[in-house]
């Protein structure tokens, strides 16, 4: 009768597939363990990874969209900064310019003209600030100025204005320098008629806020100032009763258009808060879908540990098994 | 009794004793050779007293080996596949990689997102410039890792055709001999062992059945039921290609397989010679690979059409084809062709402002008009219904395409490794099984212990009947 044998290749066969099994096990746990992360995501997901890439995508365009914020807020803060000096320059004249009419002594007209000019000038000058490289009041040309230096614009205003008798007719004047299509418009104002586009800060959501140095409320601004500062130009030189004609019909102009300016804050104000929600918004959606990544392809530290453990001691045993059956060999014994 | 049958018996003990020492060493020395089968000697009681040895057998346990070549076929059928589909899934990258199809569309939406925030920023607009160029790069290079692979397995076949038809030559010629050997009552043990060998060799191409027929001649058919030799071997017949295009198919221009005179149809997973490396490399070439380059063809297809119809008032959109503008319907290897406008791509003269102010336009425009930027990002966001079914039929965005198709590929080649694990234990089980009825050294000595126990016995007996015939002698 025979017995069944095992054959000498079956035995060593089966080491090597178990030796070559542990090694990989081993090299893979090694892996996840020190990163915490699966070494095989297929696997760990069962072969579907379209949820992973979905979030890998949302984290790609949300870190976009919070770069736009970032940048949309910076512009806007400096705009609304512009806007709030100018309104603060247009309260200053009006007030002095209402103390002079009043009949109060301590300012003269003359101080409230120079006042005023200044004033056009440092309007003009904060039009054309920018913020990191756009100019902010110059439209979609945000690579170049917005508006002609002051002086230039003040000397046209004086020409159009020096030898004109009457407040009445100087008011025109200045009416119809800022009057849209005037030579404000074809002469001073060198940005784009185009304003920059609204800027996408969420999925469906863009906020627009890009006053231009052309907008009614900037052009009402310039043009009270304006109409006191020619004052200082030289216009309705002599004639002080005209000139105090011309100071009062100002006031009304500059408190109005002071409002206007605080309105167009208030839609810069209300930008801002858009901003803040989508600024929130956005890291609200970043922490929760890196959340959502790791929990589809973290993995159980501890548990990969014990593997990791367990593995090594398989690994250990199976060398002592190894050399053990090596030793137990019938021809040792028959000599 | 008479003292000469008894040395007669103790002749015939010992050539026993001799013959079985030489099987074992033998055995002991192809210990670990594989495909040796373990010699046996067998013996009966001789007619006029003593012993005979009948034969030296081979052990072998025939259906544990058709098993076990079945199970080597289907491994490498599904490691085949698997090579295959991994080189695909590599090339357009997995959900968690920087550099896949989706990852490169996502990259492309971010950039131009940002690019819309600051459209004045040439680093932003080169940046989505090399964004879009980094996309059409990798979708170009995943087309023609398919067409190369595609190009792998026609060359494959022609080498397992070339394979099979040699090596069932060479079992013919090795029949022949065995015969020849079996017929003059000599040992063709080795020469069987060789034609096992053979036979393994070539039955990972196609599983292979092993029928018995006289004199030790074998016939051998497909797991399937196609006879492959019997007597002669059946030719089988396949013309590799030259060169791989994205539109080339079976019968046009790609050649079938024929067995005899008979085409076999490979495309039936249950057809003739179904379940091995040749069924895997055939279905690699036919079905598995056009499905992947029909599903990159429609990606590009995609990203070509929507670009081109986003309203931009462009004579053509931000990818072409070769130059080009998208015909109407989509033709094989789109993937391969599609390719980034001239009008924006650096390497061919084009600039990166164009993307802010149109692809026509000659001169830069308003650096601050993001609006173009913002619908270019917006055309990759829109979800709408491919024209093509490869990636679904739900209206999806360009991103969410890409990430579709690299969810594809990821699955197809996870379901291949799911077989591939389950054909390498079965195969690992019954190579194991295989191997255990291999020879065992310990068995071996034991028995050689006992040979020469009985040689020893033997020549005792001789001694003894020698001695007796001198007792007579000297009568």
């Amino acid at each position: 009768m025979s017995i069944p044998t095992i054959g000498d290749l079956s035995q060593s066969y089966v080491s090597r597939l178990s030796m070559s099994r542990l090694g990989r096990e081993l090299t893979t746990l090694g892996r996840e363990v020190t990163s915490g992360l699966t070494a095989d995501v297929a696997a760990h997901m069962n072969g579907d990874t379209a949820p992973l890439a979905a979030v890998e995508r949302g984290l790609d365009t949300v870190s976009a969209y919070q770069t736009a914020i970032r940048e949309t807020r910076v512009v806007a803060g400096a705009a609304q900064l512009s806007l709030e000096r100018a309104q603060t320059r247009i309260g200053d004249v009006a007030a002095d310019a209402m103390k002079v009419a009043g009949g109060n002594l301590s300012v003269s007209l003359d101080t409230v003209a120079a006042a005023a000019r200044q004033g056009f000038s440092g309007m003009v000058s904060d039009l054309g600030t920018s913020a990191g490289g756009v100019r902010l009041f110059a439209g979609a040309a945000t690579d170049g100025p917005a508006l002609r230096p002051a002086e230039e614009i003040m000397a046209d205003l004086a020409a159009a204005t020096w030898d004109l008798g009457t407040a009445d007719e100087v008011d025109a004047a200045i009416e119809a320098y800022f009057a849209d299509g005037g030579p404000f418009d074809t002469n001073d104002y060198l940005g784009a008629t185009q304003s920059r586009a609204p800027v996408r800060v969420g999925p469906g959501d863009a906020v627009d806020f890009a006053p231009r140095a052309d907008a009614t409320e900037i052009r009402a601004g310039l043009k009270a100032l304006a109409r006191i500062a020619v004052l200082d130009a030289g216009a309705l030189s002599g004639n002080q009763s005209e000139r105090m004609a011309l100071l009062s019909s100002g006031i009304e102009d500059a408190v109005t258009a002071g409002e206007g300016l605080i309105a167009l804050q208030a839609r810069g104000g209300a930008v801002e808060e858009r901003l803040e929600l989508a600024a929130t918004r956005a890291a609200a959606e970043r922490s929760g879908l890196e959340t959502a990544r790791l929990d589809m392809i973290a993995i159980d530290p501890f548990e990969a540990a014990t593997r990791l453990e367990q593995s090594q001691v398989q690994l250990e045993s199976l060398y002592a098994v190894t050399a053990r059956l090596s030793r137990m060999s019938l021809s040792d014994y028959m000599r | 009794m008479s003292i000469s049958a008894a040395l007669n018996a103790a002749q015939s003990g010992l050539t026993a004793a001799s013959r079985a020492a030489q099987t074992v060493s033998s055995n002991v020395a192809n210990a670990l050779t594989p495909g040796y089968g373990v010699r046996e000697v067998s013996v009966s009681s001789a007619d006029l007293g003593g012993v005979s040895v009948d034969a030296v057998t081979r052990r072998s346990d025939i259906a544990l080996v058709t098993e076990r070549r079945a199970a080597d076929a289907s491994l490498a059928g599904a490691s085949t596949l698997l090579s295959g589909l991994e080189s695909v899934r590599d090339a357009v990258g997995t959900a968690d990689a920087e550099g896949s199809v989706g990852a490169r569309l996502g990259d492309l939406e971010a950039r131009l997102l940002e690019a819309a925030s600051r459209p004045d920023s040439a680093q932003r607009l080169s940046a989505a410039v090399g964004a879009a160029g980094a996309f059409v790069d990798t979708l170009n290079a995943a087309g023609r890792t398919i067409q190369e692979a595609r190009l792998t397995a026609d060359r494959g076949i022609d080498a397992a055709v070339g394979q099979l038809n040699e090596g069932l030559g060479r079992i013919a010629e090795l029949n022949d001999r065995i015969v020849r050997l079996t017929a003059t009552g000599n040992d063709a043990n080795a020469l069987i062992d060789q034609r096992h060998r053979l036979v393994d060799e070539i039955s990972d191409i196609v599983p292979l059945k092993q029928i018995e027929r006289e004199n030790g001649r074998v016939a051998l058919i497909t797991g399937t039921g196609r006879l492959l030799l019997d007597g002669d071997p059946v030719p089988v017949t396949f013309s590799g290609t030259n060169g791989m295009s994205a539109g080339a198919a079976l019968g046009a221009p790609l050649s079938g397989l024929a067995v005899g005179d008979r085409a076999v149809d490979m495309t039936n997973p249950r057809s003739q010679m179904a379940g091995g490396r040749l069924e895997a490399l055939f279905a690699l070439r036919d079905t598995v690979l056009l499905a992947a380059q029909a599903r990159l063809d429609t990606l590009a297809f995609e990203v070509g059409t929507r670009f081109q119809d986003a309203g931009l008032g462009d004579a053509a959109g931000l990818f072409t084809e070769a130059g080009a503008p998208l015909g109407a319907t989509s033709a094989p290897g789109l993937a391969q062709r599609l390719s980034l406008s001239a009008a924006v791509d650096p390497g061919k003269g084009g600039a990166a402002w164009r993307l802010r102010d149109g692809l026509g336009a000659g001169a830069p425009g308003l650096s601050g008009d993001g609006t173009r930027l913002s619908a270019l990002a917006e055309t990759l966001g829109r979800p709408a219904t491919p024209a093509g079914t490869a990636l679904g039929t739900g209206a999806l965005s360009l991103v969410a395409l890409g990430d579709a198709l690299v969810g594809a590929e990821t699955a197809a080649a996870y379901g291949v490794e799911t077989d591939l694990s389950r054909a390498r234990g079965r195969s690992e089980a019954l190579t194991e099984a295989e191997l255990a009825t291999g020879v065992n050294t310990d068995a071996e000595m034991q028995k050689l212990m006992q040979i020469e126990q009985s040689y020893a016995a033997n020549a005792r007996v001789i001694q003894v009947a020698g001695s007796l015939i001198d007792r007579i002698l000297e009568i």
